[in-house]
């Protein structure tokens, strides 16, 4: 069943990966010839890249034989195309978002596309890797493309702390994940992910070793999802990055930390026995582990949202709640638990995105980034309440919306497992659920229930307006057709040794 | 389980012992007689001249950026070179070898010069993106502001 492809023959099923290649050159280059350097070509430029790109993606076989490319490097299978659709489009959206936001300066913006599409490019190697080393630096490839754009408003010096913070961070837990990485390698005597399941499924219990250096690889992919107590950077990075940067950070970066999770965790330590129930090879109780750190990561980061006045950082609190919850999937240990982390991911998508339309139509254009500067916007901008609106309720989980149905798959794959473990994080993140109505309500207060006697006009932006009601629109009637978008996630779930 | 850690745990505490014994040893018994002589920084031998905190030029970190990338080139191209020679024949004999080579099955000499060449290709735009945007010169006006130099 498992096909080795060598070099020549993987570049077919490379083309997109060799495409945004092509494109981050052309952008570099494009802003240097004098009659092509206007902004809205670089625009033009990184819209066609993307579309691009998710055509090449889409286009990809889906296929029973699943071969790795490059001697065992890359996987092709249903998760990597899943996420790398995710990112694709993630990335599309950001872009749009962009196209006059003046955050990003003009004659910054073909550098900004250009270190986007090479993040992007990260993305996709990660969702695929299939070995620590490649894993290693392709999320090294996306990180240091966003610490780059993290400090992109250069005359603002939140956003240069914001890029410190970041860098820092960052560069002591990858540090922290390389050197787990070297135990697994040390110990094993291969870095490739099918050859450490082998070997932990020979020889997997009795050694300490093994939980030390999964503690650590952890590290390293809780500092990407902004689990507690690796979540520091992210109020900090959120409130201080150009507020498209802090869109895609959201969605994507947590996305595709959780690839890497899904795909290192499940293909070394678990055994698909039967029935779509995962066993672990190892004797340490790393479900036990991961489910105190989803516990402490939901109520954390709702506590920490709690007294928040800017609307960005409340968003940083709320992301890192969000990543408490989808952990929770993680630890059913079930194929069921898979599927409904991607669907939340895709939920998660439309959501935030949807919210962060009309946080950035603000922050960028009118520089309003607190709650007190929300007061007033449903007469204001009624569309753009409305969906702000909608996408709150859907983070919060309100039937029927999109964040309900969502968050519905992931308890149910987590209470089906029977674990304790699963079912205490389950009631957890119930409660916090309940916590969450608290500040997402302060936002709807806000804008519906604070009249202010003269408010400051609008000014009117088809691009963003348009899209926080498009991205909306999913948000709202995703319950009509929820059987076969979860029956899409479903199909694309499967990887190598599923 | 744990006793293989034990090793460890030894090697640890010899390791501390060895570098706090003559810290505190020395801190008994020897005279304290501190000098401004004494108390200066060591710098090879030369009087100390100016602040530690001394600010740099950022475009010593551009240059030598630029530099990392040519030599990281020249490293990545020597190997190249060497095992090209094997592949001038369409690679026949690398048959021998093709247990251990397995990852260059296939290939031609065409694809591998093919494969240098684009890698050449990538740096250039490189070299021409920080030529075109002035990099290069040491000496830049510096009127414009700080728009000039990002």
């Amino acid at each position: 069943m498992l096909e080795l492809l060598d070099n020549m023959g993987s570049l077919k099923y490379f083309l997109a990966e060799l495409w945004l290649v092509l494109w981050i050159l052309v952008l570099l280059i494009q802003p240097l010839i004098p009659r092509w350097s206007s902004a809205k070509i670089s625009n033009c430029l990184a819209v066609l890249a993307l579309i691009g790109a998710a055509g090449l993606v889409l286009a990809l076989p889906v296929q029973d034989s699943r071969p790795t490319l490059f001697f065992g490097m890359l996987a092709l299978d249903g998760l990597s195309r899943f996420f790398k659709i995710l990112f694709v489009f993630s990335t599309l959206v950001t872009v749009l978002m962009n196209l006059r936001g003046q955050e990003v300066t003009d004659h910054q913006k073909p550098e900004f596309y250009a270190i986007l599409l090479g993040i992007l490019l990260g993305m996709f190697l990660t969702a695929a890797s299939m070995d620590l080393l490649m894993m290693y630096l392709s999320i090294e490839l996306f990180s240091l493309g966003s610490y780059i754009l993290a400090g992109f408003s250069k005359n603002e010096n939140r956003s240069d702390e914001a890029a410190m913070k970041f860098l820092l961070y960052g560069s002591l837990s990858t540090g922290a994940m390389l050197f787990g990485m070297t135990y697994l390698y040390g110990m094993t005597g291969s870095t490739q992910l099918l050859d450490i399941r082998e070997y932990l499924a020979a020889s997997g219990t009795g050694q300490t070793v093994f939980f030390v250096a999964f503690l650590l690889i952890f590290v390293g992919i809780g500092y990407k999802i902004s689990a507690v107590p690796f979540h520091f950077w992210a109020p900090d990075v959120y409130e201080g990055s150009p507020s498209v940067l802090v869109a895609f950070l959201s969605v994507a970066s947590k996305a595709a930390g959780f690839a890497a999770f899904i795909r290192l965790f499940y293909t070394t330590l678990l055994a698909n026995a039967s029935e779509g129930i995962w066993t672990p090879f190892v004797d340490f109780d790393w479900r036990a582990f991961v489910a105190l750190l989803a516990m402490a990561t939901m109520t954390f980061g709702n506590l920490g949202a709690f007294r928040q006045e800017n609307i960005k950082r409340l968003f940083a609190y709320s992301g890192i709640a969000h990543a408490g919850y989808i952990l929770v999937g993680a630890i059913a240990l079930t194929t069921a638990g898979v599927e409904s982390i991607l669907f939340y991911l895709l939920t998660y998508f439309f959501t935030n995105f949807a919210a962060f339309a009309v946080i950035v139509y603000l922050a960028d254009r009118h520089s309003m980034e607190t709650i007190e500067d929300y007061r007033d916007l449903g007469k204001r901008s009624p569309l753009l309440a409305l969906a702000l609106a909608f996408s709150l309720f859907s983070l919060i989980g309100v039937p029927p919306l999109a964040g309900f149905l969502g968050k519905w798959y992931l308890f149910a794959a987590a209470v089906q497992t029977l674990d304790p473990w699963c079912i205490a994080a389950v009631v957890v993140g119930l409660l916090n659920t309940v916590l969450s109505v608290y500040y997402y309500m302060r936002i709807i207060k806000a804008m519906y229930l604070d009249h202010l006697e003269a408010p400051p006009l609008l000014k009117p932006d088809s691009v963003l307006v348009g899209m926080a009601v498009v991205l909306s629109i999913p948000v709202v009637f995703m319950f009509f057709a929820a059987g076969s978008i979860y029956e899409w996630t479903r199909s694309l779930s499967y990887f190598l040794v599923s | 389980m744990y006793e293989q850690y034990a090793h460890v745990l030894i090697f640890g505490m010899i390791a501390t012992v060895i570098v706090v014994a003559p810290i505190v040893l020395f801190a008994l018994i020897r005279p304290v007689r501190p000098s401004s002589e004494k108390l200066s920084p060591y710098e090879c031998g030369e009087r100390p001249v100016g602040e530690p905190w001394v600010q740099f030029n950022i475009r010593y970190y551009v240059v030598c950026i630029i530099f990392i990338v040519f030599e990281v080139e020249v490293l990545f191209m020597l190997p190249w070179a060497v095992v090209f020679n094997a592949f001038r024949d369409g690679g026949q004999n690398l048959q021998a070898a093709a247990g251990e080579l397995k990852n260059l099955q296939g290939a031609t000499g065409l694809i591998v010069f093919l494969e240098m060449l684009i890698f050449l290709v990538v740096l250039a735009v490189g070299l021409a993106y920080v030529w075109a945007k002035g990099h290069l010169e040491w000496i830049r006006e510096t009127t414009k502001g700080p728009e000039l130099l990002d």
